[in-house]
């Protein structure tokens, strides 16, 4: 009976959509500027363009900020076209008064070279852009399509933050300090920015794994850091049939994740 | 005689509406020794006034970690710091002529408005 159970899980996994998340694109550049007046503007961006036709494809947008209190922000995919809004995933501020970062996402975004917007009720700052897309997504969208929102802070020249996540997903991180040049990101690099006159930043990315360590390198030890992370979530609730198999398993044909 | 009347008249207008600095003169108020004794203690006050601003100032950290190296070797920064001052247009440097006979307010305003975009530049 046991045996039967583990050939059918394992037949049930196999032929279940077990999708893995899939690199797709990363912008060839951030949209990086001084001194933003998000409420007038915006900070409009010509980030990536995404391929068409692709299984669940989402994008996330890496953002660092100067302004810690910038009201009311929307970061907007595809402005000016579909107008898509993007979820919020989280933010982080450093614990001094500059620097922030954040990560937005959003499941099914229109395919093309298209325009991501940040703009907010009130703020003036200096803001960085990085958008990056994947397929292979689940497409609940939200906190079920990016869970595991983390972030760390810290005032040192290593920071970090530790992503839970699990294989067939991947991860990204958003970091941002106040006083040095950011540099050897130890996930591969989607963005690096020491231009801002305010702070410096960048975003890293990875192949998901039970836990993803996404650390850079200051080039002082004085600098106040912030880094947040989130995980993306399979098409199929996740790669890699890590659980045993049950009965419960043969009901729902989901490996976890 | 009506002539020179017209073109002392376009000189006049000219003086009044202030002309237009020209990058030679940016340059050579920059190169000024006057004009150089000027931002070095300007640049000083400048970042002694950052080293006690609170933590929690938006931009603090880059202007505190540029400005300890400035009140470590201000001389060093001088040059740099004096042809920016000169070439900005934000707090236009005048008169431009050498030796400097800029006031040394206009100076200073200048100096505290570009320390936070100096910083960035030479940020480590």
């Amino acid at each position: 009976m046991k045996r039967l159970l583990l050939v059918l899980c394992l037949a049930f996994s196999a032929s279940s959509a077990q999708a893995a998340v899939t690199f797709d694109a990363n912008a060839t550049a951030p949209c990086s500027s001084n001194s933003v007046n998000l409420a007038v503007a915006g900070m409009p961006c010509q980030t990536l363009t995404i391929t068409a036709a692709m299984s669940n494809p989402a994008v996330i947008c890496q953002v660092n900020l100067s302004n810690q209190t910038v009201t009311t922000p929307v970061l907007t995919w595809d402005s000016g076209g579909s107008n898509q809004t993007m979820d919020f995933i989280g933010g982080r501020n450093t614990t001094s008064g500059t620097g922030r970062a954040e990560l937005w996402g959003r499941v099914n975004p229109a395919s093309g070279n298209k325009l991501a917007k940040y703009t907010a009720a009130a703020g003036t700052s200096d803001i960085d852009i990085n958008c990056v897309s994947w397929s292979g997504v689940d497409a609940t969208g939200g906190a079920t399509s990016f869970p595991h929102f983390t972030s760390a802070i810290g005032t040192s020249a290593a920071p970090s933050v530790t992503i839970t996540s699990a294989v067939g997903n991947a991860t990204m991180d958003s970091t941002v300090n106040d006083t040095s040049t950011l540099s050897a990101p130890t996930k591969t690099q989607t963005f690096i920015d020491n231009a801002p006159n305010l702070f410096s930043g960048g975003g890293s990315r990875a192949a998901g794994a039970a836990s993803n360590v996404h650390a850079w390198t200051l080039a002082l030890g004085s600098s106040n850091w912030a880094s947040v992370g989130t995980d993306i979530l399979a098409d199929g609730g996740g790669g890699g049939c890590t659980a045993k198999p049950t009965l419960t398993l043969l009901g729902v044909g989901n490996c976890g994740g | 005689m009506k002539l020179k009347v017209l073109v002392l008249a376009l000189v006049l207008v000219g003086l009044a509406t202030g002309a237009q600095a020209t990058y030679t003169q940016q340059y050579a108020l920059g190169q000024d020794a006057t004009f150089q004794g000027q931002v070095q203690v300007a640049m000083v006050i400048s970042c002694a006034n950052t080293m006690t601003e609170a933590v929690t100032v938006t931009g603090h950290g880059m202007r505190a970690t540029f400005c300890a190296r400035v009140l470590q070797n201000p001389t060093f920064w001088v040059p740099m710091y004096a042809a920016v001052l000169a070439a900005q247009t934000n707090n236009a440097m005048t008169p431009l002529t050498v030796p400097s006979t800029v006031a040394d307010s206009l100076v200073q305003v200048a100096s505290d408005a570009q320390l936070t975009n100096i910083a960035g530049y030479y940020k480590q």
